[in-house]
Parts: structure tokens; sequence; C-alpha cells
């Protein structure tokens, strides 16, 4: 009985107490919107380290969906024909085909090789703050590297409150908005929002290589495990910038890049300064972001300026053509000319056949990442 | 028994009520401005290139050069901080971006207002022309920082702070000056003293001159006369010489 009426007292101080200030304030939003939460299904042992999201823009079924359309779609473009997917093509592992460098809506051409796009949402965990994206680390988020493409008057040549415009206008894009963000208000900030959950999506790891690391690598051939031991010995040193853990290593999330940016000896002059343009360094000029050794099968030619067309050019370059100034890493420089790594034809060979081990063809027809 | 269980439950129910009244709601209180004494302060502010309140259709002469400001003239207004004669902060978190272009009305001034000012004596006001590098690293964003505003390099992730565009000299050669990064922060502190009851009005000039002199003679002819990122030589000049560009003129 006792115990009845101070529940109901406690009740009722709850009830009255702080109604009028509740109802008092200026809140509008009274039921919270919420999409469907979304889980990356990771390959292997990869989810030991989850990708993390911003945490104003987590993974939603809804978010994802949108951004996928959006990837696809030509709208953002200013002649509506020109979609990302037109410099990041999946059948290229996201790359622009085998093109040195990709030509923008009035056909103008940039200066970098278009960079794959997968595995992108870990350098949210492991990328140096401020410059995460582009060879030269021009861009810190991938949502603010949305609107690069979009902008640039030599790729989508496209005006922001055009393309906001162009979506309102066109009739299923509030709808998808507002499944995603509860809000049929399209932004520029849920444009980024959008096609970036879809591109952190993207993941690439279903190779030999990943497999291998699994079972002792009793898959691969001798030339490949000779190439794998080239790659992460003193002999190659590949592995300090595209990270991948020895064969004797235990089970390790094997990115194949290191989220940093080196000079690897590919230009004399720089006619790309790379980081430096953004840290306003000299001891940064022809420093580039390392790119991914994964999935080269699918993404030549190679380097920031797309120099190289084939793997054994890339392998001759690393063998004896580095140069060998001040700002060139030590990884590079530790192996001075003549000699170079001093690779034999059949070390050469090998390096190769065991890059081409790290290619994921599940990742060109995967329909999650395909054109909706 | 039954008498005393009544007379325990009424003091209960007073003892309840008197904790609902003295302390019930006073978190939701402090935590409203609404309920503390507030008021509101506007910042007007006027733009002006030397003596001359600043028109786009008007030419201005600086130590080097006669230059119009045509086509815009943009900056980001934030941080503000006002602080009291007992040290006490308020810092509103706004950014607000002032913007004109050729179509729009004239660039001669601006109104800035901030509510919810608590009431007081205060002795200092700053606030910076920029976006500090805790909103600078990320262009995803909404309201004044929404990148659609045409305020954001995209190759170099962050917000242009300041941006003057016109033509100079006697061939209308033209400029284009967008100055940002975070080291090009432009923050300024002024001794501020007045007491706040329901409004005040904090009238502020801008001397978009003082860019172009003191300590550097700014001179477009030699000197960058386009400026679209951080590594241009042109923009610490400007920078430093923007020391003086900003003053408060009267509090009413
Ligand atoms: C005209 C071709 C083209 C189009 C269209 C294009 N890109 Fe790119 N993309 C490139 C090139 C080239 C680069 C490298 C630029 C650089 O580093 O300076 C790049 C770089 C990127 C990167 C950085 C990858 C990394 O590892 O640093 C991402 C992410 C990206 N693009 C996503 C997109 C998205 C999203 C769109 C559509 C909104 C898009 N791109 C449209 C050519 C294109
Ligand atoms: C000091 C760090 C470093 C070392 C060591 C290194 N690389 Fe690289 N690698 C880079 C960087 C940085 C780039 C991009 C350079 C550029 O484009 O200017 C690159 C580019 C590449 C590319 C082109 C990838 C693409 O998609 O364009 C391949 C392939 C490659 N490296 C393989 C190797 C191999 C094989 C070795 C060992 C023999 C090696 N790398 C050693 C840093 C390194």
């Amino acid at each position: 009985m006792k115990v009845k009426f101070f529940i109901l007292l406690f009740l009722a101080t709850f009830f009255v107490q702080c109604r009028k200030d509740n109802t008092s304030l200026p809140v509008t939003v009274a039921v919270p919107f919420s999409a469907t939460p979304y889980s990356i299904n990771y390959p292997f042992f990869w989810s030991k380290v989850p990708i993390l999201s911003p945490a104003n823009n987590p993974l939603t079924v809804e978010g994802i969906a949108l951004g996928r359309k959006l990837f696809y779609d030509p709208i953002l473009s200013q002649n509506n024909t020109m979609s990302c997917a037109t410099c990041h093509n999946i059948n290229f592992s996201f790359t622009d085909s085998t093109k040195q460098f990709s030509s923008g809506l009035h056909g103008e051409v940039g200066k970098r090789n278009a960079p794959p796009i997968f595995n992108l949402g870990w350098f949210t965990n492991y990328g140096v703050l401020t410059h995460q994206f582009f060879w030269d680390g021009g861009a810190s988020d991938l949502e603010s590297q949305v609107f690069g493409p979009i902008t640039n008057p030599i790729e989508m040549s496209e005006t922001l409150p055009n393309v906001l415009t162009k979506l309102k206008l066109k009739s299923e894009y509030p709808t998808l908005f507002k499944k995603a963000f509860g809000t049929d208000s399209i932004t520029s900030q849920l444009l980024a929002f959008a096609i970036s959950q879809f591109e952190r999506t993207i993941i690439s790891g279903n190779t030999k290589f990943d497999q291998g690391r699994l079972i002792n690598f009793s898959n691969f051939s001798p030339e490949e495990m000779n190439g794998f031991i080239t790659f992460t010995s003193e002999k190659g040193d590949c592995w300090h910038c595209h990270t991948l853990a020895p064969p004797s290593s235990p089970l390790e999330t094997d990115f194949g890049l290191d989220f940093s940016f080196h000079n690897n000896g590919l230009q004399k002059i720089f006619t790309d300064s790379g980081l430096a343009r953004i840290t306003k360094n000299n001891g940064d000029l022809g420093k580039l972001k390392t790119p991914s050794i994964r999935n080269l099968v699918f993404t030549a030619p190679y380097m920031h300026d797309g120099r190289f067309s084939t793997l054994e050019q890339v392998v001759d370059f690393y063998d004896a053509q580095a140069y060998q100034g001040s700002n060139v890493d030590g990884f590079i420089t530790k192996n001075p000319h003549p000699t170079g790594l001093n690779l034999s034809s059949q070390e050469k060979r090998e390096l190769i056949l065991f890059l081409k081990t790290l290619t994921d063809s599940s990742l060109i027809v995967n329909t999650s990442y395909s054109k909706p | 028994m039954r008498i005393i269980k009544k007379n325990s439950q009424l003091f209960f129910t007073v003892l309840f009520f008197f904790f609902l009244i003295f302390f019930g709601c006073k978190k939701d209180q402090t935590a409203q401005p609404g309920n503390v004494s507030t008021g509101t302060i506007t910042f007007n502010i006027s733009h002006v290139f030397g003596n001359n309140p600043l028109q786009f259709s008007e030419s201005y002469l600086t130590a080097n050069d006669t230059i119009r400001i045509q086509s815009q003239f943009a900056y980001y207004f934030s941080n503000i901080k006002l602080t009291k004669t007992d040290n006490t902060i308020y810092s509103p978190g706004n950014f607000f971006l002032v913007h004109y272009d050729i179509d729009s009305q004239n660039p001669d001034s601006t109104t800035i207002t901030i509510n919810n000012v608590p009431q007081g004596d205060y002795k200092t006001l700053s606030f910076v022309i920029g976006v500090d590098s805790l909103h600078n690293h990320t262009v995803g964003q909404t309201g004044a920082l929404d990148p659609s505003m045409g305020m954001c390099w995209f190759w170099n992730t962050g917000y242009v702070f300041y941006r003057l565009k016109g033509n100079f000299g006697a061939t209308n050669t033209s400029f284009s000056l967008d100055l940002g990064g975070d080291e090009n922060i432009m923050s300024y502190e002024f001794p501020a003293n007045f007491s706040l009851a329901d409004s005040r009005t904090i009238n502020i000039k801008m001397d978009i001159k003082e860019l172009f002199q003191n300590p550097y003679s700014y001179n477009l002819k030699v000197d960058d006369k386009d400026i679209h990122s951080t590594t241009s030589k042109g923009i610490s000049k400007l920078v430093q010489n923007s020391k003086d560009m900003m003053s408060i003129l009267s509090i009413q």
C-alpha cells in the first residue's frame, strides 16, 4: 500500500514536474528519424578492424542505395552525360578503363590517372587526418572529395546549386533522400553523405592471396611464393609502403598500402609536386599517395601519371630506374644505382606473378556495386 | 496507526511538492537561455575603402593602383566571443557568411544579429574573419558552411575566408583574391565596454584599403593578383595587412 503510494508519487513527479518545460521547449521533431542501419559483411577476418564512419554519417541501407544510384547517375554533370562511373568503371576496378588520363565533359584531359575505388573507408581509421584522398591528399575526407569532380570544369563541370535543383526536380530523388535521411530537402551535404556511404561499402579482398593467408599459402605456386618473399624481404622491400605482412605472419589485415605519402623516385623534376601542394613543405615535393597493390590486373596504366602501361615496366623501374634524389624515400635509395634491386629476370617474373595473386575478380561482377 | 499513516503520507506529499518546487526543474531552467535574462546584439558592419563606402561601381585608389571591387565580395564572420567584466565568456558559435555579388544589393554594409546574449556588463569583443580549424577540414556541412555557397576549395579541402574580385589599372586587368588556410585566419579583439539590457548595436568598420597597405604595400601588378590556394606568396602579405582592417566605431 505504502509502496504503491510512493511509486504513484514518483510517477506523478515525472508526469507533472517538468511537463511545462518540455512543452515549452522549441522542439519540433517528435519522433527521431531512423533509416535501417547497415553493417558491412567483411571478408575473412577483416572485421577485426571495422571501417569507421563519421559520427554524423553512419551507414544505412537507404543511404547506400541512394549513394549508389547517384554514383551512376549522369545528372551530376553539366550536360547530364557523365557520372562518377564514367571514370570509375567497375569493370576496371573502378578506374577509367585503360586511359592514362580521363577526359572531362568538354574533352579536356587532366594530369592524373584515375585511381580505383575500393577499401577507401579504412582511411578514416588510418589515414592522415586532413589529407586522405587524391594523389596529393588534397581532399581531407570522402564527404569533401565528392564535390571536386562534380564542379571541376575539366571533369563534370557542374555547379552545386544546379545539381541540387536537378535532383529536386527528378521525381524519385526527393523520396529517396527522405528515406535515407528523413528529409526531402536535398542539400550538398546529403548528396556527399550518400555517395560516401556507397563508397565505404566497396570492399575488395576476395583474392588468391587473401584465401592463402588462411591456409599458409598452400594455394601458391613456388614462383608466386618466391615473388611474395621478394616483396616482403630486404630484396624487394615493397611491403614497407605497400603494406602486406610477410608469409610467416599471423593473420593481418593486408591493405596493400600504408595510408601515407612517399617519393618513390619516379620524378626527376617535380612536374607534380604531390603532397607539397597541400603541406607547403618542400620536403614533401614529389610525395604521392601510396596506391593499392590490389587489383593491378584491372587498373593499368600505373602511377599518378599513368606512365607505365605494364607491370613489367613498373618492376623494371623499381629494379634500376628510380631516381635517387634527396626527397626520395630511404627504402628506395638504400639500393643505389647501378645495381639497384638487382633482380634477375626470373625474380622479376615471380614478383609479377605474386602481384597477380592480389586480383579480386569477384569485385568487378559484384552486383551490390554495379549500376543499379 | 491509520492517522499516523495518513499524516506521514501528507508529510511526504508536502515534502515531494517542496522538492518539486525548489529543485524540480532547476536543471531545465539553467539550460534554457530563454529563462535567463538575455538581450540581442546587432553587429552593423560598414564596408569602406579608405573613406568611401564600398560600391561595385566605384574606383578606389591604393598606393599603387586604381582598383574596382566588382563581381564578388564575401567573407565569413565567426567565433564571436563576448567577455563580461566577471570574465565569463559568451560565444554563440555561429558562422555568418557575408556575400555580395554584382547582382546583389550594394555591398556598403551588412548587419549580423545574435540573440540570447546574457545581459550584463561586457568588456571585450573578439571575432574572426574566417573558419576555425575545427570546421575547416571537411566541407560536407550545412548552413553558412554549405559548399553550395561557393566558398570552398575542393582540391585542398577548406573554406575561402575572404573573397575580393574585381579589376585594376587603366586596362581593367582582373584580379581575384581568395584567402583561406588555417594559418591565415584573421582574428580581432577589441575592448568593448558596454552593459547589455535588451539590445545593443555594435558599429564595426571593415576598411578594405588596409589589405593593400601596412606593413606591405600590396601591388596587384607585382604581387599575386589571383590567389586560389594557400600556397600563393601574396596570401601572407594580405593577411598581415589585415590586422588593421577591422575597427569598432561605436557601441549604441
Ligand atoms: C572525368 C573523370 C572523373 C570523374 C567523372 C570522376 N572522377 Fe574521381 N577521380 C578521377 C581522377 C583523375 C582522380 C585523381 C585526381 C587526383 O588525385 O588529383 C579521381 C580521384 C577520386 C577519388 C580519390 C581516390 C583516392 O584513393 O584518393 C575518389 C574517392 C573519387 N575520385 C570518387 C569520385 C566520385 C564520387 C565521382 C562522382 C561524383 C568521381 N570520382 C568522378 C577522375 C574522375
Ligand atoms: C617508399 C615507398 C614505396 C616502396 C618501397 C615501393 N613503392 Fe610502389 N609505389 C609507391 C608510391 C608512392 C607509388 C605512387 C607513385 C606515383 O604515382 O608517383 C607507387 C606505385 C606503385 C605501383 C603502381 C600502382 C598503381 O595503381 O598505379 C606499383 C604496381 C608498385 N608501386 C609496386 C611496387 C613494388 C613491386 C615495389 C617493390 C619492388 C614497390 N612498389 C615499392 C611507394 C612505394
